[in-house]
């Protein structure tokens, strides 16, 4: 069944809300973003996205038919087109990826989350 | 181990994309390519701003109004541009209308194209490998998954999607619906008729739904 995929109403368009996680809300903000400052063209996002969706299809490991991976798959499609403009990297991402790690866990419960000056 | 709630010492770590989508906008800020607040009203705009109710009162229009209708079908961008819902990305949309005797269904085989001036975000389904396969494939059968049989003597045109060209169903206005002013008219537009994944309900039904 397709529709039992998500919590889905038929008719409110209230209830079902456009994004289900945080960060997939901020994939997107981030490519649309770019797209709006020149960063890439429209057709060669779609066609980069095209390209990791299949991607992930294929890897036997992780295909399973989710949003997560969906957004997953978006994920990958703009860290390449990120990466082919040397924009960044897999080192820095990595790093910055554990910086933020490492924030999280020296804050205090409750307290805002902030990236720590690199010292 | 599994952590319980009320005795953490610190923040709770994100899941792992959620860091990584972090790691990203922070270098790109640092980079200077992209503005928070920019991000920030984007996000909120396609969760408070832009969804179905927009497709909705074009589609109603269109029910009322056959002028509009005819300017709707045949000079979509121009309808589009002057009620200022182009697309961002310079696509095209083209309007499909469904008749007694034709239904059209909407899909991006490739990816997840769709128009998001007019539907907004699409839903999770739209986006499921398990649509995107059989919707071209099977249609008769996904649009049974979704509750929509239609009699075998109903042609069903299926329309992929492109960077380039997005499309909005019109559906069939409902008989018992012919009369009602736009606004009512509105409230029977559902998503997903505009997909063509459902047909116009009304609303004291769906509400039902909604509370059940």
């Amino acid at each position: 069944m397709i529709r039992l995929m998500e919590e889905d109403t038929i008719h409110s368009f209230s209830a079902a809300p456009a994004f289900s996680a945080v960060w997939h809300a901020q994939l997107f903000a981030l490519t649309t973003h770019l797209y709006d400052q020149g960063l890439f063209s429209w057709p060669q996002w779609t066609a980069t996205l095209a390209h990791h969706i299949q991607a992930q299809r294929d890897d036997l490991e992780n295909n399973e038919d989710t949003e997560d991976n969906y957004y997953q798959a978006w994920m990958a499609a703009l860290t390449s087109c990120l990466m082919d403009q040397d924009i960044t990297d897999f080192r820095q991402l990595q790093l910055m990826q554990e910086r933020w790690a490492s924030a999280y866990l020296s804050t205090p419960h409750g307290q805002p989350v902030r990236l720590p000056e690199l010292s | 181990m599994p952590h319980e709630h009320h005795d953490h010492p610190h923040s709770l770590l994100p899941p792992e994309p959620e860091l990584r989508v972090k790691a990203l906008e922070t270098i790109l800020v640092e980079k200077g390519l992209v503005d928070p607040e920019a991000l920030q009203l984007i996000i909120d705009t396609y969760q408070h701003k832009i969804g179905p109710q927009i497709g909705a009162r074009l589609v109603a229009r269109a029910w009322a109004d056959a002028r509009f209708k005819d300017r709707l079908l045949n000079d979509t961008d121009t309808v589009l541009d002057e009620a200022e819902l182009a697309g961002r990305q310079g696509e095209h949309v083209v309007v499909v209308e469904n008749t007694a005797d034709t239904h059209n269904l909407v899909v991006c085989t490739l990816c997840s194209c769709y128009p998001w001036p007019l539907l907004g975000i699409p839903p999770g389904w739209y986006k499921s490998d398990n649509y995107r396969r059989r919707a071209v494939r099977e249609p008769r059968a996904v649009l049974a998954e979704f509750g929509l049989t239609l009699p075998e003597t109903t042609r069903i045109r299926v329309w992929d999607s492109t960077a380039e060209i997005r499309y909005l169903v019109l559906p069939q206005c409902p008989e018992q619906a012919t009369n009602l002013s736009e606004d009512e008219l509105a409230q029977w537009v559902t998503r997903d008729s505009m997909i063509g994944a459902g047909l116009p309900i009304c609303p004291a039904d769906s509400n039902m739904q909604i509370e059940g």
